[in-house]
């Protein structure tokens, strides 16, 4: 009926503040996908009559349609939120991983700190070859 | 049905992210796809009461319920190519 609108309405809430959320935690990934799949549902519904182009938009009336947003409309934005917090994570991964580790084992796995440039890198391993 | 049309446009998607160009920004569309198939599930899922998961017909304006899931995937389309067309218009 309108388990959209709540993904719909979270949609709007992240695009307004990605500017304000740092880029490592990749807000248009989460965008990307609420957006995807309210446009798409929007559509099913729109066939389906349950959504029409005019005032007040949804055929069923608030009793019916409260019940279905916090049935369907909650998950399934809670769904996303989690796929997109898993992707974060991931991808945050490796630097966390990399993080963690101690510059001696770093040398040893990575010949110099993994996310250097090779400039560092070989600034790195020259220091290393002068001193002995 | 539509669940099964999107899924498939995600996994060409996602597959067309890593044959093709970056250009084509294929892994916003298929962020947009994938983002979609979850919550068609979710709604299967949480709507499901007995019969058939997958139905290949629709009660609804569009009979057929591969056709609905073909239209369902325009407005998506139409938005990975009017950010396509956006980005090369910045980049000229």
């Amino acid at each position: 009926m309108a388990c959209f609108v709540v993904p719909a309405g979270t949609a709007i809430v992240t695009t307004v503040i990605r500017k304000k959320i740092p880029e490592k935690y990749h807000i248009d990934w989460l965008n990307a996908m609420l957006w995807g799949g309210v446009v798409m549902l929007a559509v099913e519904h729109v066939s389906h009559g349950e959504v029409v182009l005019y005032p007040p938009f949804l055929t069923a009336g608030i009793p019916e349609v409260l019940p279905e947003m916090l049935k369907v409309g909650v998950p399934m934005t809670l769904v996303i939120l989690l796929v997109w917090g898993v992707m974060v994570a991931v991808a945050r991964g490796g630097f966390l991983l990399d993080s963690k580790l101690s510059p001696s084992y770093n040398y040893a796995v990575f010949g110099g700190c993994p996310h250097a440039g090779a400039k560092e890198i070989h600034q790195d391993t020259a220091v290393r070859q002068d001193s002995v | 049905m539509w669940l099964v049309t999107t899924s498939i446009a995600a996994a060409g998607a996602t597959l067309g992210r890593f044959v093709l160009p970056r250009d084509y920004k294929l892994g916003f569309l298929a962020l947009m796809l994938w983002g979609a198939a979850a919550m068609i599930l979710v709604d299967h899922i949480l709507g499901y009461e007995g019969g058939a998961f997958l139905e290949k017909t629709t009660d609804g304006m569009v009979k057929n319920g591969a056709m609905l899931g073909a239209i369902m995937l325009a407005p998506v389309l139409m938005t990975w190519v009017v950010s396509l067309l956006i980005s090369k218009l910045k980049r000229r």
